[in-house]
């Protein structure tokens, strides 16, 4: 139980902030982050090595299969949109943040995923590809198609 | 070059110059791009957990688990009492029981059947005392 309890201390805040971001409720990445850690007790024998990749691939895996069984309630609660030209520039960082967030909602959960990983975690293109499984030209034009969706989505309701 | 091709490169972060000095659609998608990727890049929060409730939420989740699906024998990491608790011979306070009452037990008759229809072996055994 030492390399469990190592590995979860080392590793639950990063389940947890990518189940956040994939979710949007911290309660569901609360029970997100115990499916991933339960997971993780019952399969260790399959993880060898580093257990961060296992854990970014089931994290998405569990976050994804929560997505489709119950439509995520949205936590932060959006504003009236407010579409004048001007209102683009005057949004802070927070307030931006928070459009990201609520904008993450809007994607498909593979540009969500991807996103997640490659542009809030830092992972590689080449990274994201291999735990979601797919190719790297597939990543770089989901990734593509998200950005652009999420900065229009802050245009609309900045 | 069109909006729609702009865009996915403007998606990569590539450049496309030309397009972007004569559309303001673009040049405003491309600034909210980069003020994005940086607000993204600050989002990587990591929340603590509610550790003591979700460690106890583990414990009980796993141990139930465990008892549907044990782990593989030999595993290094299964709890070792867990282990001995399925190993209590629980048959022995069960023998003990009928010992007492059984003082006297009628000897058992066993009989062998051989290959030859015309040889039948009897065996009378004595049994004692705790045999069933």
């Amino acid at each position: 139980m030492a390399w469990f309890d190592r590995v979860v201390r080392l590793h639950e805040r990063m389940v947890l902030g990518v189940a956040y971001r994939l979710l949007g409720r911290m309660e569901d990445a609360q029970d997100a982050a115990q499916e991933v850690f339960l997971r993780l007790l019952q399969q260790q024998n399959q993880v060898q090595g580093d257990p961060k990749p296992w854990l970014y691939r089931v994290t998405v895996n569990v976050c994804n299969d929560w997505y489709r069984k119950r439509a995520p309630v949205a936590e932060l609660h959006e504003n009236a949109a407010d579409t004048s030209p001007d209102a683009l520039t005057s949004i802070t960082l927070d307030e931006r943040k928070r459009l990201l967030t609520v904008g993450l909602k809007t994607l498909g959960e593979r540009e969500r995923a991807a996103i997640v990983l490659r542009d809030i975690e830092g992972l590689s293109t080449q990274e994201v590809a291999k735990l979601l499984g797919i190719e790297e030209v597939t990543v770089r034009s989901q990734i593509s198609i998200a950005r652009v969706k999420l900065a229009k989505y802050v245009r609309k309701h900045a | 070059m069109t909006c729609q091709e702009c865009e996915l490169l403007l998606g990569n972060f590539e450049g496309a110059p030309e397009h972007l000095a004569e559309c303001s659609e673009c040049r405003a998608l491309a600034e909210e791009l980069r003020l994005n990727r940086a607000a993204l890049q600050q989002m990587q929060e990591r929340p603590a957990m509610r550790w003591a409730l979700a460690a106890a939420a583990m414990i009980a989740m796993a141990i139930g688990a465990w008892k549907i699906q044990p782990l593989p024998a030999g595993h290094g990491h299964v709890p070792r009492q867990v282990v001995a608790k399925i190993e209590t011979p629980v048959p022995v306070a069960r023998r003990r029981v009928p010992r007492a009452k059984q003082q006297k037990l009628e000897p058992l008759k066993v009989k062998l059947l051989t290959s030859d229809p015309d040889v039948v072996i009897y065996w009378i055994v004595d049994r004692k005392e705790g045999t069933e």
